[in-house]
């Protein structure tokens, strides 16, 4: 699983931050940044999809 | 305009958003509008309004800025003889801004409100939480709204702004003025408006001739975009805009969260035994609590969801009602501190999401701690001492705990 930001539907929720702190940050507006851009580890699977379920602007991209 | 005299007849087509008893129990008057035949309710009282109550209407009209727009944002029309907008001829940019100058009017405040931005607030406000309580706690009762909650984010919005923070009570009658008891008292609205503006011309005034490091309105008086400054109108709204939400809205929030913990204790004992949870009840109390419902102004004749809206009909998207949305949200009407789904919109939706919503966080999770650090056990005195304040932010105004 791969993770990825919409930028131009992110309007900074935050919601991802913290639902997976490890997985997203935030750039210099409060945006979302991702921060593991490679394959998810399995540890933190749950956390990638709560965070997507948890996005009010459907803006994270699940890739399987 | 003193609509609220006369009883309403009917909550879909005649709702009142200042009658006692809705301000008490808004949430069985959006479950009734809800689940009917039209989720979308009507009134004709305090110049007419639209009322959606289903999350994915609210969240539509959020998005749907060309036809919903920002330019009046306010859940009642503007005093006889102003202006729409918030504060007459000073609008309150970015609120009050639509596409495209709202993109800039955005962008140059979103830096102050980031997530590492705000951290810098996090001590004193813990400090200034424990100050509040020292004065109360011997008393073993204390007003957890108007001691606590009410004291707060005024001045954490006043150290942001660089103002004096001694004037925190000034600050808050203003505020109150505008955003509160003004909404239904126009001549202490106008009268609020005022002086907030004055104030806030005198600060520009005086950092004009003597600049200051590391502060948000030298800054902003600095900025340019296109290269052009951007003007002390933009510069003064968005000191209004700051003060007036960095106020009213946060503070409801914590004293609705301690109304909550006070009725709880399983919920307290909740947040004692597992300090990890605290983001995710933080966004839980934030969804159940969402004070806040904004306004926008129809652009153009449209028919949304079946209702024939006029341009420069008012609609209410209300945020506090969409939370509550069984279609969005498993027992919604319940607080389950660790709920792992919780799309809330407590900060609205699209481009006007609160830009203000990670410094409320903070100051939201810092009171809740500090409090339950220094009082773990508390209750309500009894139900009847707690006060409502409602129509644009739904929070207690005075909430007595007894420890």
């Amino acid at each position: 699983m791969k993770v990825m930001v919409n930028s131009s539907s992110c309007h900074g929720h935050q919601m991802c931050a913290i639902a997976a702190p490890e997985i997203f940050g935030s750039d210099e507006i409060g945006n979302a940044v991702v921060l593991i851009t490679n394959e998810i580890p399995d540890h933190l699977v749950a956390k990638a999809r709560r965070a997507e379920a948890n996005c009010p602007e459907r803006a994270i991209v699940i890739q399987l | 305009m003193a609509d609220t005299r006369q009883p309403v007849t009917s909550i879909h087509t005649d709702y009142d958003i200042f009658d006692p008893a809705y301000v008490l129990n808004p949430v069985d008057s959006w479950t009734e509008i809800r689940e009917s035949k039209c989720p979308i309710a009507q009134t004709d009282r305090w110049g007419g309004s639209w009322l959606p109550t289903r999350y994915d209407d609210v969240v539509a009209m959020a998005q749907e800025h060309e036809t919903f727009t920002s330019r009046g944002i306010i859940v009642v029309p503007p005093p006889p003889g102003q202006t729409e907008g918030p504060y007459g001829g000073i609008m309150a940019p970015p609120i009050t801004s639509d596409p495209p100058d709202h993109h800039w009017h955005r962008r140059l405040i979103l830096p102050a409100f980031s997530p590492q931005s705000v951290v810098k607030y996090e001590q004193s406000t813990r400090e200034f939480c424990h100050s509040l309580i020292d004065k109360f706690i011997d008393e073993g009762k204390g007003d957890a709204a108007g001691e606590y909650a009410q004291q707060i984010p005024v001045r954490v919005i006043s150290t942001m702004l660089g103002v004096p923070v001694d004037m925190a009570d000034e600050f808050t009658s203003w505020v109150r003025g505008v955003l509160e008891q003004g909404l239904t008292d126009p001549e202490l609205r106008v009268a609020s408006r005022l002086k907030i503006i004055q104030f806030f011309l005198g600060q520009l005034e005086d950092r004009k001739k003597n600049p200051r490091e590391h502060d948000l309105m030298t800054e902003l008086i600095n900025s340019e975009v296109d290269g052009k400054k951007v003007g002390d109108n933009y510069v003064l709204g968005v000191c209004n805009l700051m003060l007036v939400a960095g106020v009213d809205t946060t503070w409801s929030a914590i004293g609705s969260s301690l109304w909550h913990l006070a009725q709880h204790p399983e919920h307290r004992e909740q947040l004692r035994a597992n300090v990890d949870l605290w983001p995710t009840a933080i966004e839980e109390l934030l969804r159940v609590y969402a004070p806040v419902t904004m306004a926008r102004i129809v652009d153009h004749d449209t028919e949304f969801q079946g209702c024939p809206m006029k341009t420069g009909d008012r609609v209410l998207m209300a945020f506090p009602a969409a939370n509550r949305d069984p279609r969005m949200f498993e027992n919604p009407n319940e607080v389950i501190l660790d709920r792992e789904h919780n799309r809330h919109v407590a900060f609205g939706s699209g481009i006007h999401r609160c830009a203000g919503s990670n410094l409320a966080r903070l100051e939201l999770r810092v009171a809740l701690q500090t409090w339950l650090e220094r009082i773990p056990e508390f209750e309500l005195v009894d139900t009847t001492d707690v006060t409502w304040a409602g129509g644009q932010v739904r929070g207690p105004r005075r909430c007595l705990v007894t420890f």
